[in-house]
């Protein structure tokens, strides 16, 4: 037959338009979704940090994957997870139909937000560093869903605990914290984490104010030099790893005031160091570290893993 | 003469780091330090010092005996696949959960698994590279170089299912660091092993020399070539096995410092195999001196200074002295 030879080519850009065309359908069904009043309906969530934001504004059903690190609330844990911090797995995030990816901001990750843009997944990344930025990731969060007086009120009450805590411990002496995220080697909390601010809202005074960068790799010399009273060792996540009250690795110098006044503590890493909407709970649990004359003294159970009994 | 040096820079860095505790007070005015300040000269400092001197003097071995060996101005001690194996052994011991963390024996749990990675890579690599009961300079060279990329490759895909900490641990591992941890009975012991390897090295310091007229004529002067190739990579391994399960991968040591030193003393092995421990144990005191004052109380990675430091400071002496630069 004449042109019998355009026939399959004819076919094929017709199943290559079709195919376009439907990806097509889909995008402008999202956008138009995600311009709805509630905001984006499936919304894929990579830093443990914005997960306990949407839990605050009660958008936790919304989320339908999580990124690699996500360890807490329980709720969302076995749901897909799509990637680290700059790179989601584009596949995964667009078979599971996402309208939005909420992320903490990354310069690496730009090229991925475009990608996901073009694709037709809106990309939202959230400073969420320092306790300022988590108030501000809580409202910008709260307007892209609607939430705007959900998450004025989440903010206010963060906001009214950290300042009672801060004006409780306004009266008294600041004791030296040492505050160990990692050993071997050894990397202290620094100026401009949100652990820092923390510290100095609990009544305390980071031995490592002049780090600089808020996760510091810090001279073991330094460390003891600046006599510590206070030590929270947050280095070790192994699951069966000391837990409590006691001296530890750090027992060996029996001079620091931490040890010798007991005031050395083993913590799971997971509960102070997410910036989040838990930040509260930090300053209050920190408080109860550095001054329990008054806060009070703290139980083993609020060092060890987060349970849902001890938030 | 190097002696000199090497102690000049020992005092340096004794005596400078944290505050004013320094080794001047301790021999001049001991009344005036106080229980703190002697503890952490006496715990901390001095045991770093003394380690990374015995660091730098194995690596900076290690590199001299392996550029002799595979003739190779590039050779550095962790070109034939040892620091693979030692790297694969740490991390993994690291996923284990014998990693950061408290307790003696989680420390030696990493090392002690490193070293092991070390001895299996360097058994691994001597079994493959044998054929027909001896080992060409090419094929022990490939090994190690493929084997090298290997363990990397591995420790990447390690480094993507980790979790967030692991992560942490795994990535400052392989960065290289003198560790503070170590007390002086093991900063002994490996400095007694490191000594006794650098020995045995400097008994073969003759068949170096020789081997610079190639193999055929290193046995035409009586070099056993066979026994001296094994024995410089066994105990060329041993150091490299020693000084990365400890310290990780710290670079440019044990590839700059054998050039410094031939440019200045010239290629006789019987002088740069002892010159070499006593100047790599310098230059690294000095660089960790560095890595733990130009930022203090922060520190950087010893392996970034040096690199730094290193590099630009060997390719300026290189163009002063590099017309008449020969290699071997």
């Amino acid at each position: 037959m004449e042109g019998s030879a355009k026939h399959p080519i004819l076919l094929l850009t017709v199943i290559a338009l079709a195919i376009g065309c439907q990806g097509g359908e889909g995008r402008e069904e999202r956008i138009a979704a995600g311009v709805a009043e509630e905001g984006p309906r499936r919304v894929a969530v990579l830093a443990p940090a914005v997960v306990e934001m949407m839990q605050a504004l009660d958008l936790l059903d919304r989320v339908v994957a999580i990124g690699d690190f996500v360890e807490w609330p329980p709720e969302v844990t076995s749901l897909p997870r799509i990637g680290a911090y700059n790179m989601p797995n584009l596949e995964l995030v667009l078979s599971l139909r996402v309208d939005m990816l909420v992320t903490a901001a990354s310069e690496a990750g730009r090229e991925a937000h475009k990608r996901l843009n073009d694709l037709g997944v809106d990309v939202l990344a959230l400073e969420t560093e320092t306790y300022q930025e988590v108030l501000e990731s809580l409202q910008t969060l709260g307007k892209a869903f609607g939430r705007e007086e959900g998450a004025r009120k989440v903010v206010s009450g963060i906001r009214e605990k950290i300042e009672a805590v801060r004006s409780r411990s306004a009266a008294a002496r600041r004791r030296r914290v040492l505050f160990v995220v990692g050993q071997r080697p050894l990397y202290a909390a620094g100026p401009g984490s949100h652990i820092d601010e923390v510290i100095k809202a609990a009544g305390g005074e980071n031995v490592f104010a002049d780090a600089m960068s808020p996760y510091q790799l810090v001279s073991m010399e330094a460390a003891i030099e600046r006599l510590p009273e206070v030590i929270i060792d947050a280095s070790d996540n192994r699951p069966g790893a000391l837990r409590g009250r006691k001296p530890g690795f750090w027992g060996q110098w029996r001079f620091l005031p931490a040890v010798r006044e007991n005031r050395v503590y083993w913590i799971d890493p997971m509960r102070l160091t997410i910036p989040g909407p838990r930040l509260p709970e930090m300053a209050e649990l920190v408080a109860k570290l550095i001054h329990p004359e008054i806060f009070g003294s703290v139980s083993v159970k609020e060092l060890g893993p987060l349970t849902e009994d001890v938030p | 003469m190097l002696t000199a040096i090497l102690l000049l820079c020992i005092l340096a860095a004794g005596n400078l780091g944290a505050g004013d505790v320094s080794l001047f007070r301790l021999f001049f005015r001991p009344g005036t330090l106080s229980g703190v300040e002697r503890t952490i000269l006496l715990e901390v400092r001095l045991p770093r010092v003394l380690l990374a001197a015995v660091l730098g003097g194995s690596l900076t071995v290690a590199g001299v005996v392996f550029q002799a060996l595979l003739r190779n101005p590039l050779a550095d001690p962790y070109v034939l696949g040892v620091s693979g194996g030692a790297s694969i052994g740490g991390v993994l011991a690291m996923l284990a959960g014998f990693g950061a963390g408290s307790g003696l024996a989680g420390e030696l749990g990493v090392t002690g698994f490193a070293f092991l990675g070390a001895l299996g890579a360097l058994v691994l690599i001597e079994r493959i590279a044998t054929i027909g009961g001896r080992f060409t300079v090419h094929t022990i060279l490939l090994t190690g170089v493929i084997f090298n990329a290997f363990c990397a490759a591995l420790i990447y895909f390690i480094q993507s299912v980790a979790s967030l900490e692991q992560l942490h641990a795994i990535v400052f591992y392989l960065m290289g660091k003198v560790p503070d941890e170590y007390g002086y009975t093991t900063v002994a012991g490996l400095a007694a092993g490191s000594l006794l390897v650098t020995v045995a090295l400097l008994a073969m310091a003759r068949n170096y020399n020789a081997l610079s007229l190639g193999e055929e004529g290193a046995r035409q002067v009586g070099v056993e070539v066979e026994r001296t190739k094994r024995r410089t990579f066994v105990l060329g391994s041993l150091l490299t096995g020693m000084a990365v399960s400890v310290a990780g991968l710290i670079g440019f040591v044990g590839l700059v410092v054998p050039h410094l030193l031939r440019l200045v003393l010239g290629s006789d092995h019987r002088l740069l195999l002892p010159a070499g421990f006593l100047g790599g144990a310098a230059f690294l005191v000095a660089a960790d001196l560095l890595a733990r004052m130009l930022v203090y109380p922060n520190e950087i990675p010893v392996g970034v200074v040096t690199a730094l430091v290193g590099g630009p400071f060997f390719l300026l002496l290189l163009r002063r002295k590099g017309a008449d630069y020969g290699f071997g």
